[in-house]
């Protein structure tokens, strides 16, 4: 009885990881139709994720902006916008050179050279961008991770931790997906807001500490910081060392995020 | 009648005398005038003490040793079989259009056979430094620059008061003048440092006086340093060329100099002025001075802005550091002892990290604590890495 069902468990796995490769190629298929302009899209962002102007905010004092001048893509009429991620992708000649994300908002109207690809699924977007991450060794490559991150509902450290250990992705964007990595491991051991407000003094100066040691050159620095994610009592210390170790590009400190993430 | 006559004759020998070296000056000009394109070369008596070697010229007197050379590469004009060789000096005008473009300048030696040359042959020294200095008074570009140096290399031709002229020329660039004033700082002649004091004293830019002031702390008789100690404590001077003197002074060592500048300190209102005292007592990295600077920054009478200097200049020049992590403790303003922890982070004994750790684990001010532990961080001890963690887990 069980025999009969292995083969057809198997077919709707097989069948499952098609439909996926499909959609990440379609939505690949889409862009790389395109030779020249903006290539816009969007997907559902994460709930703690709100946008404003060039500026993302992933929930407690955590923020991305890149520059202070006004979006030329979105409108805002709030000061924290939620969803969804809004995506620009700059093609030149058949290849995407660089990568906008905005969360929340509204686009601005299109001009003639910008085609809208609507509403993707964060499945889809994430497969495409990770991939980009993967296959682009300049900047775009780098820029391609943190729209990723934003996606909701979506489980994107596999692929990010295979971006991070291969030897075949550009340096810099295996530290932005190791410190992407290390941003998500610091979120579960105690997330942003934790202990807002009741900071204690001991804790205040054992982070100090750890930042210290984070900065030391003396090559146990990384162990030292390793040893206090994984056994410190305090959560907010642990999450400091998580947060520095995701900084430092040392690889030993992959196996410790990923023992956190698979939890 | 008679003493109208006798007047009239010495007037005569007088421009006679003037004569000979302007006309020659003339001679040289007109052969070089007669020459577009290329090279002009001749040779000239030059001082005893001086050799040369590749681009290079030495002085052997007794009181220095220097070496002045434009540039490492082996040159076109003379070739050199010693490393010190004696003989004539050789001038190379280079020309184009009819105009010096470059001159240049060596001691001993042969020439090299090369083309498109004109070759005036032996000069004499007089001669020579007249026409240099002509350049330098009237000529255009580099080689005006260029023309001062071979003329302070002629033998038996005294060029202080032609540099003072030079120096004193309002109508020359100043780069001409700089120059002129920085030969006349190396004359061994005495009178040199009467003209540096005139320029320093009556001169009307304030860069000219610059360069007087460090041409007298430059002469080699020492005497311009009773000038510039003068100078710093002349109220009507400006203040930013008493500074330079005060730097000036600060530059030789000596217990007089260091004697000095604590009194000095003392004498000056101006907290600018102090600062650069301050700056000279620790240029004299003697244990006097260390002592000093620790002592002015302990002293709660001065400003603290003087106090952290003094603290600061202590911790670059060496002050002993038990004298300094001792001074912490009976330190009470914030700001100076924040200062002091920056002061043990560059300094590079075990003395200074066993304070910061200290500071670290025990100092009663949180910030204290917070500012010791970040330069920890940068630090390189290798004790540090364990001595954070323990904080870390305890």
């Amino acid at each position: 009885m069980l025999k009969r069902f292995i083969p057809l468990f198997a077919l709707i796995v097989v069948a499952s990881l098609i439909t996926r490769e499909v959609k990440a190629q379609s939505l690949a298929n889409r862009i790389g139709g395109v030779r020249e302009g903006k290539v816009r899209l969007t997907f559902a962002a994460r709930p703690e994720v709100c946008g404003y102007g060039n500026s993302i905010s992933r929930g407690g004092d955590n923020h991305v902006s890149w520059t202070s001048e006004q979006s030329p893509d979105v409108i805002y009429d709030d000061e924290c916008s939620h969803s969804p991620v809004r995506l620009v992708l700059y093609v030149d000649d058949g290849r995407v050179t660089k990568i906008r994300t905005y969360v929340g908002g509204r686009w601005r109207p299109a001009t003639s050279e910008t085609r809208d690809l609507g509403s993707v699924s964060t499945r889809e977007a994430t497969s495409y961008l990770l991939s980009l991450a993967e296959s682009d060794n300049g900047k775009v490559g780098r820029e391609a991770i943190m729209p990723a991150t934003l996606a909701d509902s979506v489980r994107i450290w596999p692929q990010l931790f295979r971006v991070a250990r291969s030897e075949r992705v550009a340096k810099e964007t295996r530290k932005q997906a190791m410190f992407w990595l290390g941003q998500a491991a610091s979120d579960v051991v105690a997330p942003d807001n934790y202990g807002k407000g009741r900071e204690t003094e001991d804790s205040e100066v054992k982070k100090q500490a750890v930042f210290a040691l984070s900065q030391h050159r003396s090559g146990e620095s990384v162990s030292a910081l390793i040893q206090v994610a994984r056994n410190n009592r305090n959560p907010e210390v642990r999450r400091s060392a998580l947060f520095w170790l995701g900084q430092s590009g040392d690889p030993r400190a992959l196996d410790v995020f990923e023992q956190i993430l698979s939890r | 009648m008679q003493i109208i006559r006798a007047v009239a004759a010495g007037s005569l020998i007088f421009l006679a005398s003037l004569a000979p070296g302007d006309s020659e000056a003339q001679s040289i000009a007109r052969r070089v005038a007669s020459v577009r394109d290329g090279k002009v070369r001749m040779t000239y008596p030059a001082r005893p003490d001086l050799c040369g070697w590749g681009n290079g010229i030495s002085t052997r007197s007794s009181h220095n040793n220097t070496t002045r050379s434009w540039n490492a590469e082996q040159n076109d004009d003379v070739a050199f079989d010693d490393e010190c060789s004696v003989g004539p000096a050789r001038l190379v005008l280079t020309l184009s259009e009819g105009r010096v473009e470059r001159i240049r300048a060596y001691v001993g030696g042969r020439w090299r056979s090369a083309s498109n040359v004109t070759d005036l042959g032996q000069v004499s020294a007089r001669e020579v430094v007249d026409y240099l200095f002509d350049i330098a008074n009237s000529g255009s570009g580099k080689a005006a620059q260029e023309a001062i140096f071979p003329a302070t290399i002629a033998g038996d031709v005294n060029v202080i008061q032609p540099l003072y002229d030079l120096a004193r020329n309002e109508s020359r660039r100043s780069d001409v003048r700089d120059q002129a004033v920085f030969w006349l700082s190396q004359q061994p002649d005495e009178r040199a440092v009467d003209l540096l004091e005139n320029i320093l004293k009556t001169g009307r830019s304030e860069d000219i006086r610059d360069k007087a002031i460090f041409g007298l702390s430059q002469h080699r008789s020492g005497r311009g340093f009773a000038i510039l100690r003068q100078y710093a404590e002349d109220n009507r001077a400006p203040e930013d060329l008493r500074a330079k003197a005060i730097f000036w002074l600060g530059q030789r060592k000596g217990t007089d100099r260091f004697d000095y500048l604590r009194g000095l300190y003392t004498r000056l209102d101006s907290d600018d002025l102090k600062d650069k005292v301050i700056f000279a007592m620790s240029q004299q990295k003697d244990d006097a001075s260390m002592r000093w600077l620790i002592d002015l920054a302990s002293n709660s009478r001065e400003p603290v802005e003087m106090r952290k200097k003094a603290l600061f200049w202590a911790g670059q020049g060496g002050g002993n550091i038990e004298m300094l992590t001792s001074m912490y403790d009976r330190m009470r303003e914030d700001e100076l002892k924040e200062h002091m922890i920056f002061v043990f982070s560059q300094r590079r004994e075990r003395a200074a990290v066993d304070k910061l750790m200290q500071i670290a684990r025990n100092d009663p001010d949180r910030d204290m604590r917070r500012k010791a532990m970040f330069w920890l961080g940068q630090s390189r001890d290798p004790r540090v890495s364990a001595f954070l963690s323990d904080i870390i887990t305890r």
